[in-house]
């Protein structure tokens, strides 16, 4: 089943000769149950794909499908509604309300969706105790750890039931151990509730647990197929003659930015450059 | 429905306190403001209504007690007499007149009277002063170090004081209360008096015999009791109410202020969350309510704070200035309540567009 659709969905940010292209026709079809992470280099439009997804943002053009209503007509009235409830928000530095307790953190988005505050704080514990909160549930965020905090987010991210959860960067901000966690909770959340997971993130640890690995550059999703690893900084990069790329003992290397194949040629005197 | 407004405004005690002192301190301000004027209001009418006359009766072109001096010859109270209706006309003698007191000028409002007309409360000592006796007014008697056995000298004559009472302060005199034929010599009124207090027969309207004596009675003016004390009030209404109000108006504007600002700084600081309650969904009324909540909450604090504090501020000033005469009236309490609700509101708007103003995408910059 078709969660999340988009349908050659266009942003440009500017008019005129300032106009910059954010997204660019870009199609994506995400299903229940499904992981997928959308990687990318800084300002490939990563963010501004996964906030018009949850109608945070409308595109310049193109068509947005949540659960097989078209959300890009919608007013600025109506899109509350629709993040409130029919979509779930994961962010990179947990954005949770400084002065809230992780109860009232995730009961404050029931309570928004119209639940009385009795229900929302029953739902609120009953899903922070899914996550091994239980414990946790008065301590303010300033009293949690990194992973803590994400897990209270992904809890209210899910307290009003939504089918698609969209998270921007959930690692981030987290080490080794709580990343390794929230990753797997995250596929944890798609499989048991059988929800739809967008994942934008640069970490490859997630690449793990994710069902499909997309790659968005100059706003457009391009085959991982065809790409290799930069071998300066490790990005994934398109064999493509455009790019900038050496040749090492017959074996062509490709580059991110000029930046790394220089530093490259610092390590590799004997490689015969090529343009660009 | 979980209050941010109100965990927000209760997790910043700096601004909580500057934001409920200020409304407070407002609040503080127009109460005693009203209640001195009230104060002031209260010590006239008081006076005017211990005195028990359905007419009053004065010179023409004269309308109260402070505007003019009103001098009518005594024989004019034979006609009053002979008016169908009039009962009884008693003789009121009522002038400012300022003597030395130990070397220094004192102001008296004398007051020479027959029955009517006398101190309105005695809080000390007799009540009925005979001649060569006085009774003053506890104000003038603080100001002067006065007691009971004093003795003053107006016009040459010795009064001894033998009483002290309240009600009389006038804000810039106080009563001085002596019998009708002590005044007399003292103000040097023979054959002439200031008013003429007149008792009506059973049943006749103060406005039909008003009308007669004005008609038929030259050189007087008679009215009824109510318009006389209307008279009187109109007289602080015009020469304080309006610096009273530019000040209340002041008070406000800085309760406002003080709200507003203290409750925008904190929508700024804040702004990152109101994205956040943007992006996962919150309404922009449900964003209004939070700080309307916000503003109310400083708004009712300060008003509570601020009408005790006004309490407190109107019973201390008054046991060491006795001048600073109050009356807190409910009313006045009333509005001041609704002015601090007003407050809130006006404080929320400029907030208000500020967070209508917050782009969700807000939560995307960290």
């Amino acid at each position: 089943m078709k969660v999340l659709d988009l349908r050659k969905v266009v942003k440009v940010y500017g008019e005129g000769r300032t106009a910059v292209k954010a997204v660019d026709r870009v199609d994506l079809t995400v299903g229940a149950g499904e992981v997928v992470l959308v990687m990318g280099p800084s300002g490939s439009g990563k963010t501004t794909l996964l906030s018009m997804a949850g109608g945070i943002l409308k595109p310049t053009s193109g068509e947005v499908f949540l659960n097989g209503e078209e959300i890009t007509g919608l007013s600025e009235r109506e899109l509350p509604k629709i993040r409130l409830k029919d979509v779930g928000f994961i962010f990179q530095t947990f954005n949770l309300l400084a002065n809230l307790s992780a109860l009232e953190n995730v009961a404050l988005a029931a309570s928004l969706s119209g639940f009385d505050q009795r229900k929302s704080r029953g739902k609120a514990q009953a899903i922070l105790s899914d996550l091994d909160l239980g414990e946790r549930l008065n301590h303010l965020p300033k009293d949690l750890s990194g992973g803590e905090k994400q897990r209270v987010s992904v809890a209210r991210a899910l307290v009003n039931d939504p089918k698609i959860i969209l998270a921007d960067e959930p690692t981030a901000n987290l080490d080794s151990k709580a990343g390794h966690s929230v990753a797997n909770l995250l596929r944890d959340v798609a499989k048991s509730r059988n929800k739809a997971v967008v994942v934008v993130s640069h970490d490859q640890r997630i690449r793990n647990i994710a069902d499909r690995v997309l790659w968005l550059e100059d706003g457009r999703f391009k085959e991982l197929a065809k790409m290799v690893p930069d071998p300066t900084c490790g990005m994934p990069v398109e064999k493509t003659p455009e790019a900038p790329h050496t040749t090492v003992g017959g074996k062509t290397y490709y580059f991110c930015s000029i930046g790394c194949k220089k530093e490259f040629l610092r390590k590799h005197p004997s490689a015969v450059p090529a343009s660009p | 429905m979980i209050s941010i407004a109100r965990k927000n405004l209760f997790a910043e005690k700096t601004r909580l306190f500057i934001s409920v002192g200020g409304v407070a301190f407002s609040v503080l301000l127009i109460l005693v403001l009203l209640s001195l004027y009230q104060g002031w209001q209260s010590i006239i009418t008081g006076f005017i209504n211990s005195v028990k006359a359905d007419l009053w009766v004065m010179q023409e072109g004269a309308s109260d007690m402070f505007h003019s001096v009103s001098i009518v010859p005594l024989k004019t109270q034979e006609k009053l007499e002979e008016v169908e209706g009039v009962e009884k006309v008693e003789r009121l003698l009522m002038r400012q007149i300022s003597f030395e007191l130990e070397g220094e000028k004192a102001i008296v409002y004398l007051v020479g009277y027959k029955e009517r007309g006398g101190p309105v409360e005695v809080i000390s000592g007799e009540g009925s002063p005979k001649k060569g006796e006085v009774v003053i007014d506890e104000v003038f008697a603080n100001n002067k170090d006065l007691g009971i056995g004093d003795e003053i000298t107006i016009s040459g004559k010795k009064l001894r004081i033998v009483g002290i009472s309240k009600g009389g302060n006038f804000i810039f005199s106080q009563l001085a209360f002596v019998p009708l034929a002590e005044a007399e010599e003292i103000l040097e009124m023979q054959g002439l008096t200031n008013f003429f207090l007149v008792s009506l027969a059973d049943g006749r309207k103060p406005g039909d015999v008003a009308g007669r004596i004005n008609q038929s009675v030259p050189g007087v003016k008679a009215l009824s009791h109510k318009q006389f004390l209307a008279n009187n009030e109109k007289i602080l209404e015009e020469s304080f109410l309006p610096v009273i109000y530019v000040l209340v108006l002041i008070s406000f504007g800085v309760g406002v202020a003080v709200i507003g600002l203290t409750v925008y700084t904190a929508v700024v600081e804040k702004s990152q969350e109101y994205g956040i309650l943007k992006a996962i969904g919150a309404g922009n009324s449900y964003l209004y309510r939070t700080i309307f909540e916000q503003s109310l909450i400083s708004a009712l604090l300060g008003f509570v704070i601020g009408v005790v504090l006004a309490y407190g501020v109107n019973y201390v000033a008054s046991a060491y200035v006795p001048e600073f005469v109050t009356e807190m009236q409910s009313q006045d309490v009333l509005l001041v309540f609704g002015a601090s609700i007003l407050m809130s509101l006006l404080a929320s708007y400029i907030p208000v567009k500020k967070i209508a103003g917050i782009d969700p995408m807000e939560v995307f910059r960290s």
